[in-house]
């Protein structure tokens, strides 16, 4: 499907297939991922989204298929993906016993960021998200929303051409999720990077996604833009409402929209 | 090449930083310096022990003896030790007389003396000889007990002696203690006793941290980054997992060599107290190695090879840790690596506390003694082929864990333990 578009791809994956003994948790999943785009990555719980991601990045091997991100063979070469990329995983992370700063810090060296871009970057984000007076309290004195905001945080200063985010607006209110969402698009369009993410808040999506891939029962059910999607799934109703019948009643044979054209109306 | 070996400097700074967190100073630093002090400045006030049980048998079948006066007695020197050992001992709590009918039954007991049957004509022959055989060590309570009763015994037979003869520079009687050596494939007293008297100071500092090291994994290992949700993130960005391992080891290390210092720190400055306020510490009443360690022994060639071999069995306890924490949930690792890590350290000093010389089946399985015979006979300067066998075992051993400790960390499964 959208391999078949001229936009280059950062991540690609063919025939991806995941089990964890009899159980197979992800079916030939074939993803497009063009470069300087937010690719929601949906599907109810269970459905392989995290998996997915956990392939992508590197941390875990898939049972068969190919994995293409940056250009770099995943399956074969897994370490070299690694630290590439930018991951914001479901749990909010970070050493209780020690200093928010630090704890920034000290996971952007790892990934080998310069620490004065990383000071200035993070000092500069966490004023957006109202969060600089936070810096110098320890980590687990920080409240669930404020330690998402400190992971999301640290994914960014990390990050490469790539950033994957897992649930990344979970936990935050109202106006700290809607400046996050600001933050992440002003990456795509002003430093030209790509978001890979993943999101049970439609609100995240409707404002962000460029693409959306809809997994169901370990299948990519639908891959296409948002607009692609509401024609598909509910073409009298809304995004969200789309979103909840694909989840519902979305399947493999349900999908329709083979053209170029179709997926990438409202692109 | 290089983005790696500059991300485990990265990683290793991180783990560093987690040592130093006031949590982690308190466990590892803190709380042995305050067990120490805490073991060695109150038994200096409260000095007791067990029971030390002595098999005694008296063979002395007496004999005649002029008295400078020209009286003829008939006496058993035996039977007089004999009471007056059992007077000595109605005065102590723990020490008992037990007294047998053989030799065999003497000198197979673990702490026995033998009369021979001329006993009496030897001793006023000026040739006294008499046999012992002592398993309890000379840096415990059992073995100062021990020492007591054979300087009793000389005692005994010099007033004896004095009681019948004058002595001249000619007529010196000598009391002559042979030690029995029980015939085995391994001698009951493999190192020199000056070397034995840090034995038990080994047994007991590494029982006491290895019933440490439990917190100190949860507080540094990766329990702690399972816990601090940190695991997957690391497992994420880390080019080469196995620097995950190195670095924790290298860490490990650092915070191990720490606690023991400020373990002996502890145990040194109590008992410089103790002898400053008091006068006299746990040494002076005998009890030295179980309830005080030797500090100025432990500047020597010989305290330095045991600090050692103490760090081996650390650094060998935090990568089994280590490993059981991959391989394992954090509960399981938790339930299982700590208890069973404390049982191979009981199933050591236990045993060793009686004897620090013997060697059993439970004790030759055992790691911690197989780094402990090695030190004990490095610092005795008497390496054989066994040390040998031990110490390839406790190398090929440290080999295994930190394969083992790689090969778990890249397993998948690691994700959801």
């Amino acid at each position: 499907m959208m391999a078949e578009m001229n936009e280059e791809l950062i991540i690609e994956t063919k025939d991806l297939c995941k089990s964890f003994g009899q159980k197979q948790v992800l079916k030939n999943v074939s993803l497009h991922v063009p470069k300087g785009s937010i690719y929601a990555l949906l599907g109810p719980n269970g459905a392989g989204k995290t998996t997915t991601i956990r392939i992508l990045t590197g941390i875990m091997k898939p049972t068969s298929g190919e994995v293409i991100v940056q250009g770099i063979n995943v399956v074969e070469n897994p370490e070299d993906i690694r630290a590439e990329i930018g991951i914001l995983s479901q749990m909010s992370a970070g050493y209780k016993d020690i200093k928010t700063r630090d704890n920034i810090l000290l996971f952007t060296s790892i990934v080998g960021v310069d620490k004065a871009l990383a000071s200035e970057k993070m000092v500069e984000l966490l004023e957006r998200l109202e969060m600089a007076d936070k810096l110098d309290l320890n980590f687990g004195k920080l409240s669930g929303g404020e330690k998402r905001v400190v992971n999301l945080v640290r994914t960014i200063i990390s990050s490469g051409e790539l950033i994957v985010l897992d649930e990344p607006t979970t936990g935050l209110d109202i106006a700290r999720a809607k400046k996050a969402r600001d933050i992440i698009q002003e990456l795509v369009v002003n430093e030209g990077k790509t978001v890979l993410m993943s999101s049970h808040i439609t609100s995240d999506l409707e404002d962000l996604a460029t693409y959306t891939g809809i997994l169901k029962e370990g299948e990519l059910i639908f891959e296409g833009t948002k607009k692609a999607v509401i024609k598909q799934f509910a073409p009298d109703g809304n995004f969200e409402m789309a979103i909840i019948n694909a989840f519902e009643n979305g399947s493999k044979n349900f999908q329709s929209l083979e053209t170029t054209e179709d997926l990438l109306e409202g692109t | 090449m290089t983005k790696k070996r500059k991300q485990f400097r990265a990683i290793l700074r991180k783990d560093l930083k987690l040592v130093f967190t006031w949590k982690t100073i308190i466990l590892t630093i803190v709380v042995p310096f305050i067990m120490m002090f805490a073991i060695v400045g109150i038994p200096t006030l409260f000095v007791s022990g067990s029971n030390t049980v002595i098999t005694v048998c008296n063979a002395d079948e007496g004999g005649t003896v002029t008295h400078v006066n020209g009286s003829v007695y008939f006496i058993n020197v035996g039977q007089n030790v004999l009471y007056n050992m059992q007077y000595y001992a109605n005065q102590e709590d723990n020490i008992k007389i037990e007294v047998v009918s053989t030799r065999a039954k003497a000198l197979n007991a673990s702490n026995g003396i033998y009369f021979p049957t001329n006993f009496t004509t030897a001793t006023f022959a000026g040739e006294s000889v008499f046999e012992y055989h002592k398993t309890a060590s000379d840096v415990s309570l059992q073995g100062y007990n021990f020492d007591t009763m054979l300087n009793l015994i000389q005692e005994v037979v010099f007033s004896t002696y004095l009681f019948f003869r004058n002595i001249t520079e000619d007529n010196i009687p000598q009391v002559e203690p042979i030690q029995y050596i029980p015939p085995a494939t391994e001698p009951s007293t493999i190192w020199s006793q000056e070397t034995m008297k840090l034995a038990m100071p080994f047994a007991y500092a590494l029982f006491i941290l290895l019933s440490l090291i439990g917190n100190m994994g949860r507080t540094i290992g990766f329990s702690k980054e399972k816990e601090d949700g940190t695991f997957e993130t690391m497992l994420s960005i880390t080019k080469n997992r196995s620097n995950l391992v190195y670095s924790k080891l290298i860490v490990g290390t650092i915070a191990s060599t720490l606690t023991i210092l400020s373990y002996f720190a502890g145990s040194a400055i109590a008992g410089a107290i103790s002898k400053a306020v008091l006068g006299q510490t746990a040494d002076d009443y005998g009890a030295t190695g179980f309830l005080s360690l030797p500090f100025r022994d432990l500047l020597s060639y010989k305290g330095v090879v045991l600090l050692i071999g103490l760090g081996l069995a650390l650094v060998l306890t935090m990568l089994a840790l280590m490993t059981v924490d991959t391989l394992f949930t954090k509960t399981v690792a938790e339930r299982i690596g700590v208890p069973v890590i404390l049982m191979f350290g009981l199933l050591f000093m236990l045993p060793v506390m009686i004897n620090p010389g013997q060697s059993n089946f439970i004790l030759v399985i055992n790691p911690y003694y197989w780094i402990y015979h090695v030190s004990m006979s490095i610092a005795d300067l008497t390496f054989t082929w066994i040390d040998g066998l031990y110490l390839v075992l406790s190398l090929v051993l440290l080999a295994l864990m930190v394969l083992a400790a790689r090969k778990a960390i890249e397993r998948e499964k690691v994700l959801f333990t």
